[in-house]
């Protein structure tokens, strides 16, 4: 396919994102400029960095969401979160509710972002090859991919925003209301994303450029079981009174919480203008510059470097021609040789390849860990048995995105082997990948989350346990008849979402809400527990046999 | 007689965990050479270049690329450099007249003189007619002439290529060939990693072997033949190398294949 008109001439791209972009960038130049960027070079890494975001991988992919839909639903998503502060505001008539609901929605949502694609914008190795021998300083790559995710933050904060400002606009002080919490959410949003950049930057300081990418990766899953997980552990383990006591025994604690600045920001306006007041109110202005400013001071050298090393995320086992034992799996579970090829490639990638490995482990073990935390009894009181069922049940979501991840490959022009190989039987490679997913990553994460709940917290019979378990193994095993149509690690990583797998994945969720139901029956009655097990074995067993009979997409 | 120190290695030593891929390589590349690197699969050709752009900083020894330290100053010598890497990234949505542009721009080159020279170019290497083609839509030989005129636009001091006839056809070899000649003769330096002995026996003026990481042979083709005794290059890798026989190392693949 060519581009028409003349080659050589700027295209202009009728991207609102590209735009932007660039018109804020040219607006900031002294600023960039005195990050330490090279700002010529910037602009044009900038652009091209921002049109291959929103052209090159979405526009005209039939049935493809662009990034202007994406972005819509997160901020319509963020619109409804700021609901509750606004609410907050309407009923309390309480700046510090109002300001701690909405400020802690977005900080968290943001953050979790920040974690789940920020960080992957900013370690985002696919370029680097390009740019390494080009004259491109090690700050201006880190400055383009900040800047690239600047703008989205900026519209996203608008979106946060705009409830709590209004309905804080009619029931607080207006002026503190129009004016503290846009400019606070504007802030907390660079202190995340700066805060972000530093984290980088220390990473990269402390383990040099060889380990860089390992330890991201590592610190990366981190980060996402905490955001996950963490404020669920924290309301199961810690009485919620220790916290308040806490905060109010050691005041200072307020000079290290962003929204404490902005409630300060908020009184300012509102006519106190007491030092402490002051203090804290210029802080919503000079803790973002402070950390970004700290985080480009750090990334000097070496961010090409630990970008441009091909080293795996995690370590590989060293067994030449011995298979391991999930490997061995391959050969009892696939019938014929060219399932059992596809089932050990996809197996040994589904270890390897980046793309995977970013998403798949963080977002498996937030679901997992999350499941099986949200079965702990709270400090105060006990577990419902049915909620600890409901949890694990929504560990089915899982298909919906690792059978997409496993897609892609970010070497996917090795895929000329399976055009090039006998392949007899096309429906072999698909049978192949599904199993080794299925038996590599969404039964061991199945069976962990069920032995866990059973065994650890004590707060789910054994039966039950075994309940859910062949409940997830059998939608885990149908399931793939919807998401599995590609030979898995052949496609070039794009961020497409398709119409189709958006339908699938609400439909999995109502089926969800049909298991509970049935669990809740199965307690009534050891017959019901039974008709239920055996229904669904007989699915595990179908949709398995199907697996074989898997046909690619067109 | 030799022009300007444009390239200088002294000592070098590069490791990568505990395993040593360049041992204590001294080699020097004035302006007006072009000195072929060969070695085996492995030996360290491309681990050199990538130091020498101060893409892998962590190195022992002295390094100097158009007088600058590519752990201090590897942007300064990212400027003076045209480098082909052996297996090169393109962005793959972009057209030629694109990714030309992306960067020419990055090398702070006007669009004018981007257009100007990279026209001239892409029509010797016959390509003139596919620049709004997308990048994803070229062979490999397409893929390397642009990479190559890429390499070229911003008229570097020293020119880095590895393996930069890879793929492509007999008549862009010739000129390639040709284009190198000229620019040494211009007095540019030009370090030629390949595994294709004739064209480094016939084009370069100094030759350096490289086996596992260490300098094994360096001189002129002249005079490797006359302290090695050999009558090709070819024949003098393979002896230097210790490939040894083989006539019986591929009867050895072919009892285990056809066992």
């Amino acid at each position: 396919m060519s581009v028409r008109g003349n080659p050589w001439s700027s295209r202009k791209s009728s991207s609102f994102l590209v735009n932007a972009t660039l018109w804020a960038a040219d607006r900031s130049r002294r600023w960039i400029e005195l990050a330490g960027i090279d700002f010529a070079v910037f602009r044009v890494v900038l652009e091209q960095r921002v049109r291959m975001g929103t052209e090159a991988k979405f526009g005209g992919q039939p049935g493809a969401m662009t990034v202007g839909l994406g972005m819509i639903l997160v901020g319509f998503a963020l619109v409804m979160a700021g609901l509750g502060s606004g609410v907050a505001a309407l009923v309390t008539r309480q700046p510090t509710l109002w300001m701690w609901i909405g400020q802690g929605a977005w900080i968290f949502m943001l953050t979790s972002l920040c974690v789940n694609y920020f960080a992957n914008v900013l370690l985002d190795p696919s370029d680097i090859g390009v740019l390494a021998s080009r004259p491109v300083g090690d700050r201006t790559i880190v400055g383009s991919r900040f800047a690239e995710v600047l703008l989205p933050t900026a519209l996203l904060a608008l979106c946060a925003a705009s409830a709590p400002t209004v309905f804080g606009a009619f029931t607080l002080h207006p002026l503190g209301a129009l004016v503290a919490f846009p400019l606070a959410t504007l802030s907390s949003g660079l202190v995340v994303l700066a805060g972000m950049t530093l984290v980088v930057a220390l990473a990269l300081r402390v383990v040099g450029p060889v380990r860089f990418q390992r330890v991201m990766f590592w610190l990366q899953l981190a980060a996402a079981i905490s955001i996950g997980a963490g404020p669920q552990l924290a309301n199961r383990v810690i009485p919620m009174g220790t916290l308040t006591e806490a905060y109010s025994t050691h005041p200072w604690l307020a000079w290290v919480n962003p929204i404490e600045h902005h409630l300060a920001l908020y009184a300012l306006l509102g006519g106190d203008f007491e030092s402490r007041t002051l203090t804290l109110a210029a802080l919503v202005f000079v803790l973002p510059v402070a950390l970004g400013g700290l985080a480009f001071a750090l990334l000097r050298q070496d961010f090409i470097a630990a970008l441009a090393d091909r080293g795996e995320l995690v370590r590989s086992a060293r067994r030449g021609f011995r298979p391991s034992l999930f490997a061995r799996v391959g050969s009892v579970v696939c019938r014929s040789k060219a399932a059992r090829a596809v089932f050990g490639f996809t197996l040994a990638l589904t270890r390897r390849e980046r793309p995977y490995l970013r998403t798949v482990v963080p977002m498996a073990a937030t679901t997992l860990v999350m499941a099986v935390v949200l079965t702990r009894p709270r400090a105060s009181g006990t577990a419902a048995p049915m909620l600890v069922a409901g949890c694990l049940y929504y560990l089915a979501i899982l298909p919906t995105f690792v059978y997409g991840v496993a897609r892609v490959s970010e070497h996917a022009e090795a895929r000329w082997w399976f055009d090039a190989l006998p392949f007899s039987e096309p429906s072999a490679a698909l049978e192949g990948g599904a199993k080794a997913i299925l038996c590599g990553t969404l039964l061991p994460i199945a069976a962990f989350a069920c032995v866990a709940a059973s065994s650890c917290f004590e707060s789910l019979a054994w039966r039950d346990g075994l309940l859910v378990f062949v409940a997830l193994a059998a939608l885990d095993c149908v399931s793939a008849r919807f998401f599995m149509r590609k030979i898995p690690f052949s496609t070039a990583p794009s961020l497409q979402i398709h119409y189709r797998d958006l339908v699938t994945t609400f439909a999995i969720l109502a089926v969800i809400g049909l298991l509970v139901f049935v669990h809740w029956l199965s307690t009534l009655h050891f017959a019901v527990w039974a008709a239920a097990l055996a229904l669904y074995a007989v699915a595990f067993a179908l949709g398995w046999r199907a697996l074989a009979r898997l046909t690619p997409a067109p | 007689m030799a022009g300007e120190l444009a390239i200088s290695m002294r000592g070098v030593r590069k490791r990568f965990g505990s395993k040593c891929v360049l041992d204590g390589i001294d080699l020097d590349v004035h302006a007006g050479e072009i000195v072929g690197y060969v070695g085996p699969n492995g030996s360290g050709k491309s681990t050199t270049i990538k130091l020498l752009l101060g893409i892998l900083p962590d190195f022992e020894g002295e390094i100097r690329v158009a007088g600058f330290d590519p752990r201090h100053a590897a942007l300064e010598i990212k400027r003076r450099v045209g480098y082909v890497a052996e297996n090169a990234v393109l962005y793959e949505s972009l057209t030629i007249a694109e990714f030309l542009l992306f960067v020419g721009r990055v090398h702070g080159l006007d669009d004018a003189t981007i257009e100007r020279r990279a026209v001239a170019c892409l029509e010797s290497l016959e390509l003139e007619q596919r620049v709004s083609s997308r990048i994803s839509e070229l062979s490999k030989g397409m893929r390397q002439k642009v990479l190559l005129t890429a390499a070229l636009l911003h008229r570097p001091q020293v020119l880095l290529f590895d393996e930069p006839l890879s793929g492509l056809d007999v008549h862009s070899q010739m000129l390639v060939k040709e284009v190198l000649r000229q620019f040494a003769q211009a007095g540019r330096a030009v370090l030629f990693s390949s595994h294709v002995m004739d064209v480094v026996e016939r084009l370069c003026t100094r030759i350096a072997i490289l086996d596992g990481g260490q300098l094994v042979a360096h001189g002129t083709f002249d005079e490797l033949t006359r302290t090695l005794r050999g009558g090709s290059l070819e024949g003098i890798f393979a002896a230097i190398t210790g490939d040894g026989d083989a006539q019986e190392r591929a009867t050895r693949i072919v009892r285990a294949i056809e066992s």
